[in-house]
């Protein structure tokens, strides 16, 4: 009788601890699972094409005929709107961006003014019957528009399995977060929608963190890969607008002419000139000349 | 050559009808630049067109105007240049100068600065030609005056000069001439 009351007891006090085992087992498991997840990927993109030509929009041939851009020309610079931000990019850092950008720009005899238009301008997928409103409200001949494409990854590396202590995962940087940035600015003419130059810029970077701080890092390398991908394309951008004011009038690409003479544009053009107290002088000197022989 | 007035007058005379003719075409040249938009594309000191191989620009693009003012002002200034140049009968040898600073200065400015794509304009060469007068005229006189061409320069280079027309004047072009003219006066007093 004891023996066949002490079996269920004895399985009982078996059970319990495997029970246990299991239970913390899974526990820790969810733990690494939640910090290894065996790699992530995800992208961040603005696409100037979805901007321009929506899905939907009817295929519209581009005009015949060579735009006709006047210079000093007045531009709009922007970033193409996008259903997500690139992680760690805040609305500042993205003014921060443009100002660069709009530096580039400015740099140039043949841009009068500059201006950055605010994101909340554009919508998504306006096209250009978008830029056209705000070309009007700004009295814009050209604009320039950035557009971007993100791609973060997150891998672990053989050391991972640390994580399943919970210690390894606050301390051994086994997480391998990798961003790639690819950043592009158009300019198109308004009037003719004729695209008029590009300038691309890219980086890719990576840095390994602990589990725990893989979001963070992530943040930071996506930021600091933006920054990077912008100042790669800024000199690209310089010499490509230069090459386009230089050429583009001889390739027949677009008939640059001055805005305010309406002659055909000469670059950075000027004269020399004396001016009327110059003159006087001279007309003094020739005046003592003459008296001095009279003497 | 003779160094006596009498010789030097006729040195003078001797060169004033290649003078007259000089001066003729280049104002025939500055007043077509002006009523011709095709004369002036022509003889605009211009990069790209230069690099095609177009030479003449180098001396051309001096006598090349964008306004009236602007012509009117050079062409008053170069008057008055030759007049003191005839009466120290120094004319013709101021002409030969001129040809020669023409596309000395030419190249300094497309030197001097690579974003310039076109300059037309004959202040500069005149700020040489004052510049070739004074060192040739020697002595306090010619040091006065061109102290007086260097203090010229020191205030156009200040912030905030006023400049009267309504076309960007290109002021390294009067450094550059007025430094081409000393250079060249220099040279030709030592040969």
């Amino acid at each position: 009788m004891n023996d066949m009351e002490s079996a269920p007891h004895h399985a009982r006090t078996r059970i319990l601890p495997l029970a246990l085992l299991m239970i913390a087992m899974a526990l820790l498991g969810g733990c690494a699972g939640v910090l290894s997840s065996y790699g992530d990927r995800s992208g961040h993109s603005s696409s100037v094409v979805d901007f321009l030509y929506p899905k939907g929009t009817p295929f519209e041939p581009v005009e015949p005929g060579t735009p006709r851009i006047p210079l000093p020309a007045r531009v709009g610079l922007m970033f193409v709107p996008s259903s997500s931000s690139p992680p760690g990019l805040t609305v500042a850092n993205r003014e921060q961006l443009l100002e660069k950008v709009r530096h580039a720009f400015r740099e140039q005899d043949f841009i009068e003014r500059i201006e950055i238009v605010p994101d909340s301008y554009l919508r998504r997928g306006g096209g250009f019957d978008n830029l056209e409103q705000i070309a009007r409200m700004h009295g814009l001949d050209l604009v320039a528009l950035v557009s971007y494409d993100q791609i973060s990854q997150r891998n672990e590396t053989g050391a991972s399995f640390l994580y399943w202590t919970i210690i390894g995962a606050y301390t051994i940087p086994a997480t391998r977060n990798q961003v790639s940035t690819f950043v592009e600015t158009t300019v198109f003419d308004i009037r003719s929608h004729a695209l008029l130059l590009r300038a691309p810029g890219q980086d890719q970077r990576d840095l390994q963190s602990t589990g725990v701080r893989s979001d963070e890092r992530r943040e930071t390398l996506a930021r600091a890969s933006f920054n990077a991908a912008v100042d790669d394309m800024i000199p690209k951008l310089d010499s490509a607008i230069r090459e386009f004011a230089m050429r583009a009038g001889e390739d027949g690409r677009a008939e640059l002419y001055d805005r305010r003479s309406g002659d055909a544009w000469r670059g950075k053009s000027g004269g020399g000139s004396i001016g009327t107290w110059e003159l006087a002088l001279l007309l003094g000197a020739l005046a003592l000349m003459l008296a001095s022989r009279r003497r | 050559m003779g160094t006596g007035p009498a010789a030097g007058r006729t040195g003078a005379d001797a060169g004033l009808a290649p003078a007259l003719i000089v001066a003729s075409t280049s104002i025939a040249l500055a007043l077509a630049s002006l009523w011709w938009p095709g004369a002036f594309d022509l003889l605009v000191l211009e990069r790209g067109q230069l690099a095609r191989g177009q030479l003449w620009r180098l001396w051309s693009g001096h006598l090349a105007h964008i306004d009236a003012p602007h012509a009117a002002l050079n062409l008053a200034g170069a008057g008055l240049l030759a007049l003191i140049a005839r009466r120290r009968h120094e004319l013709d040898a101021l002409l030969r100068a001129s040809a020669l600073m023409m596309p000395l200065l030419s190249v300094a400015l497309l030197f001097l600065m690579p974003s310039q794509q076109a300059y037309a304009g004959l202040s500069g060469l005149l700020h040489g030609c004052a510049a070739w007068l004074l060192i040739r005229r020697g002595g306090w006189i010619g040091a006065a005056g061109l102290l007086l061409i260097a203090l010229k320069l020191l205030l156009e280079s200040l912030p905030g000069y006023p400049v009267q027309h309504g076309f960007p004047v290109v002021l390294e072009a009067h450094r550059a001439g007025a430094l081409i003219g000393l250079l060249v006066g220099l040279f030709r007093k030592r040969g």
